[in-house]
């Protein structure tokens, strides 16, 4: 493979500049120190200024400035749909302002009926936001997740034609996603009391199934997750090892050293 | 219901209680007891006391007057006007204050003299110190020299008869009289072990020294059978079964933070789209997600990353702002969504939206992103969808892949290694060597995780039995 991007003074140092804050973020094994929350400080403020620069070039100019003040008009798009969102936004950035500056002083809750007015208006595009997201997430998680999966464990898939292995397989899932949510839904010191004793025997073991069921689902996620982590440790140091050996400093450096050692 | 009356506290209790219902004075011994004041329970020092009551008082005591008419004759009825004798048996402190009252000058100046010590049996052996104990369950009061109501709230020194207490004592007196019983100097029965304190930066340091081992030693093993994961050969179908200008739509929802890892799954990917001539529309959440995209389409072509030639390879379908619930829009008008700008509309671009996708590919590092995909974009368009996302994602998205709604489930080094093995062309030796080396790695820092959970049984086991 060409290594020409590896051999440029930029990428070299983006490797060196990667190496010293990989350093960094692990010197938090040696407990909290200045030196992480410095390189936590940079990469959160070096991500915010990517982000904003980013919203403003590809998203506010293209999409908003443009169309609204040098005439020309988004395709299918009145203009009114453009005034819209630039004056919500500075709605939200006003109020949001105001009320960072105001923060931690007291009586800051309140004020002149302008600043009273602006709060309530900023609150206007907040509401919209969060009303358009959990709306449009709870709509996804119907369509997507809930009626699908629900039909998929409800579908009659337990014939008894079936091979072996398929049968026990739907008998399964049958069980335990009954169980588990007999596990989550059922209370038995509360709701079941006055069921009969063998009502309750079988309610207590079908909900212990249950039980296990999440504990045996929590196991595995953790144990993927070990082997996620696991997988970005071992990039790190590959990083450290492979990566940095391919630049001339790392070349120097090592030279240095072993002439020191001599 | 018949009912008796405490002895005690005068509560009325059902008959045949053991025990009193408001003070637990037992009541099974309700028999009056034929003891007179002759009774050596009376003369000698009460049981309750312990060692450290001056017996001075108890034999300094004059003869009560009633015990010096009454005969030694055990059948000899109570008087009436006696409290009973059970009552002055068992529960001293509540005889007249006269019965443990110092008569002798020189005991009632020493009693003036000494500092009041905190030991509450100096204080009880020196007389009736306290009225109104009334049982357990009750508030202790200390009375005062004038003996009324015990009213603590105003008064700042109390008096008990030839010893004078300050509040402070007195406090200090009621916290030890209202405190559980305690044996002085005497060990714990039973004092558990503390489990050693478990460091987690120790548990890191592990790790990564487990996982460096095999660098260091230049070990090559063991590499292991990886997992073949459901879903990876469908995958493959997938992405292999597409016509070269076949239109694709990839969601890059990873970036340079999770790049060690998700970069195993898009590596074998990206090497299989651009063997087959496709030309994916790439469009991200994440405002670092393109860059990624780039790197990665670099490093397989072999382009520098600024070349514009790399995007011969893939369109750039733009940083996607508003997050999930902007997301619907490509699933309802791509074209509309993506040709939106005034600005950077490329041709390509504006050729590739023109028909609608025939697959869609989600790269993400979390399980959210593939559900936001599968719910909010899915339904819209009906596009199949095929994942690759890390490890951790995986449990969540198999119902996905069962359901069929996901057409192909790559996930974790290991299903990025059997995409990889899947290959018509395979990847270079260095990449394959970039693999194998996951793979050994991964086995040592999976046994790291073996022996940390087996030396925390271990320990737990032990200090639980010691």
């Amino acid at each position: 493979m060409p290594s020409g991007v590896e051999t440029t003074l930029a990428a070299n140092l983006g490797l060196w500049v990667g190496f010293v804050f990989s350093l960094l973020i692990f010197s938090a094994l040696m407990g909290e120190n200045a030196l992480t929350r410095l390189a936590q400080h940079i990469l959160v403020g070096a991500s915010l200024g990517y982000l904003a620069i980013l919203v403003l070039r590809d998203v506010l100019q293209p999409r908003l400035f443009i169309p609204l003040f040098s005439g020309g008009v988004q395709a299918n798009l009145p203009r009114w749909q453009l005034w819209a969102p630039l004056i919500l936004g500075l709605l939200l950035c006003a109020a949001g302002l105001d009320r960072m500056r105001q923060a931690g002083k007291p009586g800051s809750g309140e004020g002149w009926l302008g600043r009273r007015l602006l709060h309530g208006l900023g609150m206007i595009p907040v509401a919209l936001l969060l009303g358009i997201s959990i709306a449009v997430g709870i709509v996804g998680l119907w369509q997507g997740t809930l009626l699908t999966q629900l039909w998929r464990v409800a579908s009659p898939g337990i014939a008894w034609s079936a091979a072996p292995a398929q049968f026990l397989g739907s008998i399964l899932t049958l069980l335990l996603t009954t169980a588990t949510l007999l596990h989550l839904s059922v209370r038995l010191d509360r709701q079941l009391t006055n069921s009969p004793v063998i009502m309750r025997s079988i309610l207590e073991g079908w909900i212990w199934l249950g039980k296990r069921a999440l504990w045996v689902a929590a196991g595995v996620i953790f144990a993927r997750l070990v082997a996620a982590r696991l997988s970005l440790l071992i990039g790190r140091m590959e990083f450290f090892l492979f990566s940095l050996n391919q630049t001339g400093v790392w070349q120097w450096a090592e030279t240095l050293w072993r002439s020191l050692v001599q | 219901m018949t009912t008796i009356h405490c002895p005690h506290c005068g509560v009325a209790n059902r008959t045949g209680s053991n025990f009193c219902n408001r003070c637990g004075t037992d009541l099974r011994t309700d028999e009056p007891i034929s003891a007179t004041r002759s009774d050596p329970a009376l003369t000698e020092p009460p049981s309750t006391f312990d060692d450290a009551t001056p017996p001075s008082s108890f034999a300094a005591q004059p003869p009560l007057p009633s015990e010096e008419q009454t005969p030694p004759d055990a059948a000899a009825p109570p008087e009436p006007t006696s409290p009973p004798a059970e009552l002055t048996i068992k529960q001293l402190w509540l005889q007249d204050e006269a019965l443990f009252a110092p008569t002798d000058p020189a005991e009632i100046s020493e009693f003036e003299q000494d500092p009041v010590s905190d030991d509450i049996s100096s204080l009880a052996g020196s007389g009736r110190l306290m009225t109104g104990v009334q049982g357990l369950l009750e508030p202790l009061r200390i009375s005062s020299e004038s003996g009324e109501s015990g009213d603590l709230a105003t008064p700042t020194r109390y008096f008990a008869p030839g010893i004078e207490l300050g509040i402070d004592q007195l406090r200090r007196l009621r916290g030890l009289m209202t405190q559980d019983p305690t044996l002085l100097h005497a060990p714990p029965l039973y004092r558990p072990r503390k489990l050693p304190a478990l460091r987690v930066p120790w548990i890191f340091v592990l790790l990564g020294l487990m996982v460096a081992l095999p660098v260091f030693l230049l070990f090559g093993q063991p590499v292991g059978q990886v997992q073949q994961w459901p879903g990876v050969a469908e995958a493959h179908a997938q992405v292999e079964n597409l016509a070269p200008d076949a239109p694709i739509l990839i969601l890059w929802a990873y970036d340079p933070a999770t790049a060690d890892e998700m970069d195993l799954l898009a590596l074998p990917l990206v090497t299989q789209l651009v063997a087959r001539q496709t030309k994916p529309i790439v469009v991200s959440l994440l405002p670092n997600g393109l860059a990624t995209t780039r790197r990665l389409f670099a490093r397989v072509t072999g382009h520098m990353l600024d070349d514009p030639s790399l995007l011969d390879y893939y369109i750039d379908g733009g940083f996607f702002a508003g997050g999930a619930a902007a997301l619907p829009l490509l699933g309802q008008d791509l074209r509309h969504t993506l040709l939106g700008s005034t600005l950077g509309t490329s041709p390509a671009l504006a050729k590739a939206v023109a028909q609608p996708p025939v697959l869609a590919i989600v790269i993400a590092a979390q399980a959210e992103d593939v559900q936001q995909w599968l719910e909010l974009v899915q339904p819209l368009n009906q596009i199949p969808v095929v994942a690759f996302t890390s490890a951790g994602a995986d449990l969540p998205l198999r119902p996905y892949l069962e359901s069929g709604q996901l057409r192909g489930l790559v996930s974790g080094f290991d299903g990025g290694y059997t995409y990889q093995q899947l290959l018509t062309q395979p990847l270079s030796h260095n990449e394959e060597t970039i693999y194998r080396l996951q793979l050994v790695f991964q086995n040592w820092g999976h046994l790291a995780f073996l022996v940390l959970i087996v030396l925390g049984n271990l320990a737990a086991l032990l200090y639980a039995r010691s």
